[in-house]
């Protein structure tokens, strides 16, 4: 316990090699990993009782420290409690955020008319306030999803072991392992009812990235929406002045970087590019752009 | 409990001298007939439908 707790500290990161998304010395399950950390705990304990490393004596790293896991039910396990995580601490929190500074602005604006676009030619009116409520309520109705998508990963496939069945894994332990990560945690984790199903894919892992996936499309629409209003200083549409941020353009004096606005547009990219390339461009302002398009491959 | 090393030895010695593992297992001295008979059957191993061992 304690060579864990170092670990988890991170004081023996350096006898963590192995990286697990881009290296090849790894299957897709992730056993290099699970045995990387099964060796290092088993002779940090060996090293903290005195006794010699690589001896296995009296910790051993299958019999002792692996037990009844298998890199088949710990990874998606791990995966599931790290996207969880990530979700409710890093991009729910501050997508929120988002939406609700976009609703403040939406109210104060309400009233103020400004020309409708649709194909990015002049069209009847509608005010700022409406333009921006929608951008607010686009990110509610992508984070209901993500929300949504979240029921899936809070079931975990630990305890299944090698091939689902449990075997090796003491009687009561998928249970009991879920109830102790939910303590942990403090999110409501609960076992698999059906192992071979959380094992043998990542169908909760998917259905989240789809719902992030929907967030980005959102983002991105937002982004360059802002962006297009915001063209200028002098020649562009020039609807909304963006706040100088000190990263001024430095080849055209006094011109502010929309970099927030590009920052924005390329990180929903990104994400997106993880999630199977689909064609989702969203169009500017009123109107869609690719709308009949929309579900032919690339 | 015979353990990840020895049980890794017994299948490796079946594989590499073409044994079945019962005849591996018997002959690594760790094991006897009966409990070998106990612990190894495919009926057991697949522990209780989709509740697992």
């Amino acid at each position: 316990m304690c060579a864990a707790d170092e670990a988890i500290k991170g004081l023996l990161d350096e006898h963590f090699p192995l990286y697990i998304w881009q290296n090849i010395w790894q299957t897709g399950s992730g056993t290099q990993s699970n045995m990387n950390v099964n060796e290092v705990l088993s002779n940090r304990a060996i090293q903290l009782l005195g006794g010699k490393i690589g001896s296995k004596e009296p910790v051993h790293p299958n019999d002792d420290v692996n037990m009844g896991q298998s890199s088949n039910d710990t990874f998606p396990t791990a995966v599931h409690i790290a996207a969880v995580m990530e979700l409710e601490e890093h991009l729910l929190p501050h997508a929120e955020a988002l939406a609700a500074a976009i609703e403040a602005k939406a109210n104060e604006w309400m009233d103020i008319v400004k020309t409708g676009r649709t194909h990015l030619m002049d069209a009847v009116p509608l005010t700022v306030g409406q333009e921006w409520s929608g951008w607010a309520y686009q990110l509610r109705d992508s984070l209901d999803r993500l929300s949504a998508s979240e029921a899936g990963l809070f079931e975990r496939a630990a305890g299944g072991t090698a091939v689902d069945t449990g075997l090796n894994a003491p009687p009561g332990f998928r249970r009991e392992i879920a109830e102790k990560i939910a303590e942990l945690t403090g999110y409501p984790f609960v076992t698999a009812p059906n192992k071979f199903a959380a094992q043998g894919s990542f169908g909760a892992v998917v259905a989240a990235m789809a719902a992030v996936r929907g967030l980005a499309v959102a983002l991105m629409k937002i982004a360059n929406d802002m962006r297009w209003s915001a063209s200028g200083p002098r020649c562009g549409l020039g609807e909304l002045l963006l706040p100088e941020n000190g990263l001024l353009d430095h080849a055209e004096q006094g011109q502010p970087d929309p970099a927030g606005g590009d920052g924005h547009g390329l990180h929903p990219g990104d994400r997106r590019g993880q999630c199977h390339r689909l064609r989702l461009q969203p169009g500017e302002f009123r109107a869609q752009r690719d709308a009949p398009d929309h579900h032919s491959a690339r | 409990m015979i353990g990840y090393d020895k049980a890794s030895a017994i299948a490796h010695k079946a594989n590499d001298e073409d044994l079945t593992l019962k005849e591996a297992a018997l002959a690594s001295g760790n094991i006897d007939e009966k409990r070998f008979d106990e612990i190894v059957d495919p009926k057991k191993m697949v522990g209780h439908g989709l509740a697992g061992s």
